[in-house]
């Protein structure tokens, strides 16, 4: 049996069930409100306990930090929303970091040809993958954890183990520091036009709904004689391309190429989009909540250490607040029931 | 490769490493063939040789040097040589040295993690005829005495001399600039590692010199660029902006420049900053203003000793008690002295010290430990943490304290000590 987790009709059908404050209740609400009032309840807690949480500085660290990870996130949300996972994110980020850093150090190339030079990598990256998944039909699992083993071992040899200073002027710091719009930093800014272009191309586009259908029954796509190669192929190659633009970003960020660039944002991100709405088993969710996933990741990590919060207890913190987030947002009961 | 030697000025080691993956992969496929490994140096034809296995992590700079330095020195000494990452988690060390051992590898060259991994190792070295020097970690309150001959020697640097001697310098300067007032951040290493808590030992003891400096702020760095630069953000979002940011280990000093530069805040003018390891971006960084100072602890120098210590061992050489634990402070970098770091230890394509001379058993009477190499007493570096229950030191060391062997041995290193780290006009060993 093969059952289609779509939202609308279970919000119907509970609807139907228990009136108005069963619909508030349902799992779409909880999905779309619980994250939105986790983020008010935190950013409440962080401001009572110091005030310099919402200083301007703050504004802009925090927004900072958190664009390279949105970025990096809304490629890896449609994979999810279509049923799969790539757990190469942080490799591709890594490895694109260190591309851009050879082209700049080592070439001299222009700060925008670095970024051509990332933007080509994500699309060969994610073309591989998409290679593994589709052709060689490996698990999405298996097929990413490899690829992103592959590399982050060709990372290390671009980069010999070591890091690599690309910046000693500010001009390319800027590219992702500088500020159109006052308090927000351009990486974030970049990151949130990515946000409401895919937002869009999600509920109003052939390609965002073909995806979100793989997702919730992948067979019954195929039956209805939806192209699924071809549509994991190109979200294969989204994924990989944001993520490497990502990685561009934090290169910026960070001024150097350095081996752990990419360390944390595998996990950072996951947790994002599942925190933000987005069940693992595919079909439900998108784009639109990672952004709150995002915003509920950064704000509790720099709330925490902002506070003075100590990091043995920060680690427990953050692990309760995303069981707690996950429990309120996903329904379980639907993990039970979508065979795959 | 030879070609790649002989290229003139400018070379980094940065362009050395980046090919030598390629030259340790070509060296681990003739490390275990007699035919080619016979050839490999001349000193393979009057001395005992046998596989060298190094287990390292090859995502870091301190480790890929130790590498490549410990691959160049067992040419000279013509050991076969072979390396493994093994991602700092000593249960797959013990894998890798097993499976090394059952290669063909007698020769163990470690940088443990947590020191777990260590007695096992040693007893499959021993079982095999063979030798482990360990340049990483140990279990507090243990050395190489209490795992029997096969593991023949700890070595370590002096973070309570060399990162004491960075962060002292720092403080010192920021004191002059901002007055006794002066206030730091403090980026740690990651939380529990027992080498990190030699260097907070280290930073305390500098800063408590200097009554008034106070610091007011610390996350961990955990020993990498990224967190050490969103540990400063936070930081500086919570605190404001202090005189000095200590940072213990380049790697989030470079996270930490990152900050700085993000908030528009001058490095090395309105924040002075230090770390410790010497990486080539803050060696640089040091040469342009930016930082104030670090602790150059040459990994080239661990990886080169220890191969020349296993050398010696395989050939016989008896090296007493205090030798099995041995360590040395290197030098504190600032802008005064770090062309001379640069031009020896960093853009100098030759090995910036000599194996031979490292070696007992080739230079004899001219031994010369190249690096103010000591015996370590095991109260002075474990200090920092508590004893075990009912901890007893090993027979052997207490013997050689009061039979005055230990004294006696310090006072010959120093005097072999004569090609000093300072010397930046020595030319190194091209290999």
């Amino acid at each position: 049996m093969t059952t289609i987790a779509t939202d609308a009709p279970r919000a119907t059908d509970e609807t139907a069930a228990g009136g108005p404050w069963h619909s508030w209740i349902s799992r779409e609400s909880r999905a779309t409100w619980l994250p939105i009032i986790a983020l008010f309840i935190l950013v409440g807690c962080f401001v009572a306990k110091s005030s310099a949480f919402l200083s301007p500085m703050n504004m802009v660290v925090m927004g900072a930090q958190g664009g390279p990870l949105l970025l990096i996130s809304l490629g890896a949300t449609f994979v999810i929303l279509m049923g799969s996972i790539d757990l190469s994110v942080g490799g591709v980020a890594a490895l694109s970091a260190a591309l851009s850093g050879v082209a700049l150090h080592d070439a001299g190339v222009s700060h925008g040809l670095a970024l051509a030079v990332a933007v080509v990598f994500g699309i060969v990256a994610g073309g591989f993958n998409a290679f593994l998944v589709t052709v060689l039909r490996l698990p999405s699992f298996i097929a990413t954890l490899a690829s992103g083993s592959i590399f982050n071992g060709i990372m290390l040899h671009v980069l010999g183990g070591m890091a690599l200073s690309v910046a000693d002027d500010d001009s390319f710091a800027d590219i992702a520091g500088s500020q159109f719009i006052p308090l927000v930093p351009n990486v974030l800014f970049y990151a949130v036009i990515a946000w409401a272009v895919l937002t869009a191309a999600q509920y109003n586009t052939r390609f965002g709904r073909y995806t979100t259908a793989i997702g919730a029954g992948e067979r019954v796509a195929l039956l209805t004689g939806l192209p699924v190669n071809r549509y994991k192929a190109a979200v294969f190659i989204l994924s990989s391309t944001l993520a490497s633009v990502g990685g561009f970003f934090l290169l910026s960020r960070l001024g150097s190429a350095t081996p752990s660039i990419g360390d944390g944002y595998l996990l950072d991100s996951v947790a994002a989009i599942v925190v933000g709405g987005t069940a693992l088993t595919g079909g439900v969710g998108g784009i639109g909540r990672t952004i709150l996933g995002v915003a509920l990741i950064t704000i509790l990590s720099n709330g925490l250490n902002v506070c003075g919060v100590s990091s043995f207890t920060q680690e427990i913190v953050k692990g309760a607040v995303i069981i707690l987030a996950v429990l309120t947002t996903i329904d379980r009961r639907t993990l039970l029931t979508v065979v795959k | 490769m030879s070609r790649e030697f002989s290229t003139p000025s400018p070379y980094s080691r940065r362009h050395f490493l980046r090919n030598a993956g390629i030259g340790t992969a070509l060296m681990g496929g003739a490390a275990f063939n007699p035919v080619l490994s016979s050839t490999a140096s001349a000193a393979s034809e009057s001395y005992k040789v046998a596989p060298l296995h190094q287990l390292l992590l090859l995502s870091n700079e301190w480790c890929t040097i130790i590498n490549d330095a410990a691959l160049r020195a067992a040419k000279v000494l013509g050991l076969p040589y072979q390396s493994t990452t093994f991602n700092l988690n000593d249960s797959l060390a013990l894998t890798q040295a097993q499976s090394a051992a059952a290669a063909g590898a007698k020769l163990f060259l470690t940088n443990s993690m947590d020191g777990s991994s260590l007695g096992p190792i040693a007893k499959t070295a021993h079982s095999l005829g063979g030798y482990l020097v360990n340049v990483g970690t140990d279990i507090p309150w243990t050395s190489p005495l209490d795992y029997g001959p096969g593991f023949s020697q700890d070595f370590h640097p002096r973070e309570d001399i060399g990162f004491y001697g960075a962060v002292r310098e720092t403080v010192r300067q920021a004191v002059a600039k901002f007055g006794d007032k002066a206030t730091f951040f403090h980026i740690t290493g990651p939380t529990g590692t027992f080498a990190d808590d030699l260097r907070s030992a280290a930073v305390n003891h500098a800063v408590s010199e200097f009554p008034g400096v106070k610091i007011i702020g610390s996350l961990p760095g955990n020993w990498n660029a990224g967190d050490g630069q969103k540990a400063t953000e936070d930081l500086i979002s919570r605190l404001g902006v202090p005189n000095g940011i200590i940072a213990q280990n380049d790697g989030s000093l470079t996270g930490v420049l990152a900050a700085l530069r993000g908030l528009g805040i001058k490095a090395g003018d309105k924040v002075l900053t230090c770390g410790v390891d010497g990486s080539t971006d803050i060696l640089r960084a040091i040469k342009s203003g930016r930082v104030t100072a670090t602790a150059f602890q040459s990994p080239a120098y661990h990886g080169i000793q220890a191969v020349a210590h296993l050398f010696d061992a395989l050939n016989g050489y008896q090296f007493t008690t205090p030798e099995r634990f041995v360590g040395f402070a290197g030098i504190v970098v600032t802008k005064d002295n770090v062309e001379g770091v640069l031009k020896r230890y960093v853009d100098n394509p030759n090995l910036p010290f000599d194996p031979r001379l490292l070696s007992h058993v080739i230079s004899g009477d001219n031994w010369d430990p190249q690096a103010p190499l000591v015996p370590i007493k095991y109260e002075e570096y474990f200090g920092v943490v508590p004893k075990p229950a009912g901890y007893k030191p090993p027979a052997a060391y207490v013997a050689s304290i009061k039979s005055g062997e230990f004294d006696r041995v310090t006072r010959q290193y120093e005097a072999a000590y004569k090609l000093k780290l300072e010397d930046f006009d020595y030319p190194g060993v091209k290999v």
